[in-house]
């Protein structure tokens, strides 16, 4: 199952807290505030308590429910209601391998964290999230490539088109445009889209535009065949 | 037994009695999954019904209880019910997807109150939980917590300032706790604050908080509101527990010395056979995303 991208890097600052889900594992994805990534369990061993509503204190992560605090090794350092007591190191959150390559943060929930290979010369674009099923929206980027004119004015053409990575490739611009598809429980999915570094910024935004006219046409889709 | 027919042998709560509508309009509501409705008869009689079944009410701590059970065990005793100066204030419901033994487990508990009731029940630096005792009455059977202490900067909508706020718990029966606590107006007496639990399945849930309080100054309405603000405070916990159902197996979730209260309720609840919405192997375990 490998890696898979859970959101762009830009979108979690340090000192921030985010939940991810990968293959059903409720994930906690979580930065320092001196930029250390981590990713867990979401669920804090004391009672449960999903770790996603907690918050970062300085170095460590601090469960919203009792204030228990986790290191950077997941390893409980801090129990508030017992200020004195150096916590046994066996109180620990479950940690999965995480890493950041190419604007990206990757998860792996199978110990098998390959370093993906990423072009260099890309730059984050956006993450985008659909009610939907990612197959759903891949047909839907199928149909609209194929179609061109008013649902796509770049002409993109489908260069690659992997279980979670497509290459969408515009002659007319000379552009690549990366889609990590990243599915979600219930019929939903995101994609976090990276494009090549030189792309201006107006063409951006007209991708981005592109991208949500998607998330209409395959969210309309979904509500049709599930009826 | 299985965990079902354990359950079914107790009393619940269904309805604030003054939200009993007048004959001849029905209440619906759910009890163990189970759909019941409610009506107040022309002779002012309240009767429910499980389907073609009809079920034992009793009207008490201002509140309409019912049971499946044509024998259920007797219901528990608050004493302070009866004392005519005290002011009794049914709070409503607040609908919690959790189950039930989750809602009693976290009223227990005190170490959350800085945390989740920030600068109301609790505040940091004052996160520290002395010790305290917890026992089992043996001839009530009930789960007893005394001598716990805990900084709160408002206990109670009549506070002015922070107070040592000293607490006493019982749970009487899986579904209900009753918690004592300091009056921050009168040295002499204790404010009583319960929360009764309608189980309409084993992931979710009714809270019926009631209180019977010394406080002749707030209005009725605000005594509310200050409660309902704390239970909507712990829901947002209590929804984002996993699993849903209450552990009882100790590997699964660690404690500390100020959980001892949860422990031993986690314990008693095991030795009853009080499984209904409770996990109670590994096995059982299900912390898999939603």
């Amino acid at each position: 199952m490998a890696s898979i991208a859970v959101a762009l890097s830009k979108d979690l600052p340090n000192g921030r807290v985010m939940r991810a889900i990968v293959s059903e594992q409720d994930l906690v994805v979580w930065r320092s505030k001196s930029g250390i990534l981590s990713a867990w369990e979401n669920r804090c061993p004391h009672r449960g308590m999903r770790l996603s509503h907690g918050f970062v204190r300085g170095e460590a992560l601090a469960c919203m429910y009792h204030g228990w605090h986790y290191d950077k090794s997941a390893t409980c350092r801090y129990i508030p209601a017992h200020p004195e007591l150096e916590p046994p190191e066996t109180i620990r959150a479950q940690e999965f391998s995480s890493i950041e390559k190419g604007g990206l943060i990757w998860v792996s929930v199978d110990g098998s964290l390959e370093e993906p290979l990423i072009d260099e010369n890309l730059t984050p674009l956006r993450s985008i999230n659909f009610q939907c099923a990612s197959k759903t929206v891949q047909e839907v980027i199928t149909k609209s490539t194929k179609l061109a004119g008013d649902t796509d004015p770049f002409n993109f053409t489908t260069k690659a088109a992997g279980y979670h990575h497509w290459v969408l490739f515009s002659e007319k611009k000379e552009l690549n445009l990366h889609l990590f598809f990243h599915e979600l429980p219930n019929n939903a999915c995101k994609i976090h889209a990276l494009i090549d570094k030189d792309c201006p910024a107006q063409i951006q935004k007209q991708i981005s535009r592109m991208m949500e006219s998607w998330r209409r046409s395959a969210e309309t889709d979904y509500e049709v065949s599930a009826k | 037994m299985s965990a079902l027919d354990h359950a079914k042998q107790y009393w619940y709560p269904v309805s604030m009695l003054d939200s009993i509508p007048a004959f001849p309009i029905v209440k619906t509501t759910r009890v163990l999954g189970m759909d019941i409705s409610i009506t107040r008869q022309a002779d002012g009689k309240i009767t429910v019904m499980q389907g073609d079944e009809q079920w034992q009410v009793q009207e008490i701590y201002d509140h309409l209880w019912t049971s499946p059970s044509e024998a259920p065990k007797p219901i528990f005793d608050i004493p302070e019910a009866n004392e005519s100066d005290r002011r009794f204030v049914p709070c409503g419901l607040v609908r919690v997807r959790c189950s039930p033994l989750r809602a009693v487990e976290n009223f227990l508990d005190i170490a959350h109150f800085p945390f989740v009731h920030t600068d109301i029940l609790g505040s940091e630096p004052h996160t520290e939980v002395e010790p305290y005792s917890v026992d089992i009455d043996a001839d009530k059977d009930e789960v007893i917590a005394t001598k716990v202490k805990f900084f709160q900067p408002q206990a109670a909508k009549s506070a002015s300032d922070g107070i040592i706020t000293d607490y006493v718990y019982r749970v009487p029966s899986p579904m209900n706790a009753i918690l004592y606590k300091t009056c921050p107006t009168r040295d002499d007496v204790q404010d009583v604050i319960a929360i009764f639990v309608q189980p309409i399945d084993e992931e979710t849930c009714d809270v019926w908080p009631w209180m019977a309080l010394y406080d002749d100054d707030s209005t009725m309405a605000d005594m509310i509101e200050f409660q309902q603000l704390i239970f909507l405070q712990d829901r947002s916990i209590l929804e984002n527990q996993v699993p849903t159902k209450l552990p009882l197996d100790p590997k699964m979730e660690i404690p500390t010395r100020a959980d001892l209260t949860s422990i031993a309720y986690r314990r008693w609840l095991k030795r009853r056979g009080a499984l209904y919405g409770a996990l109670l192997n590994t096995s059982d375990n299900s912390v898999a995303a939603e």
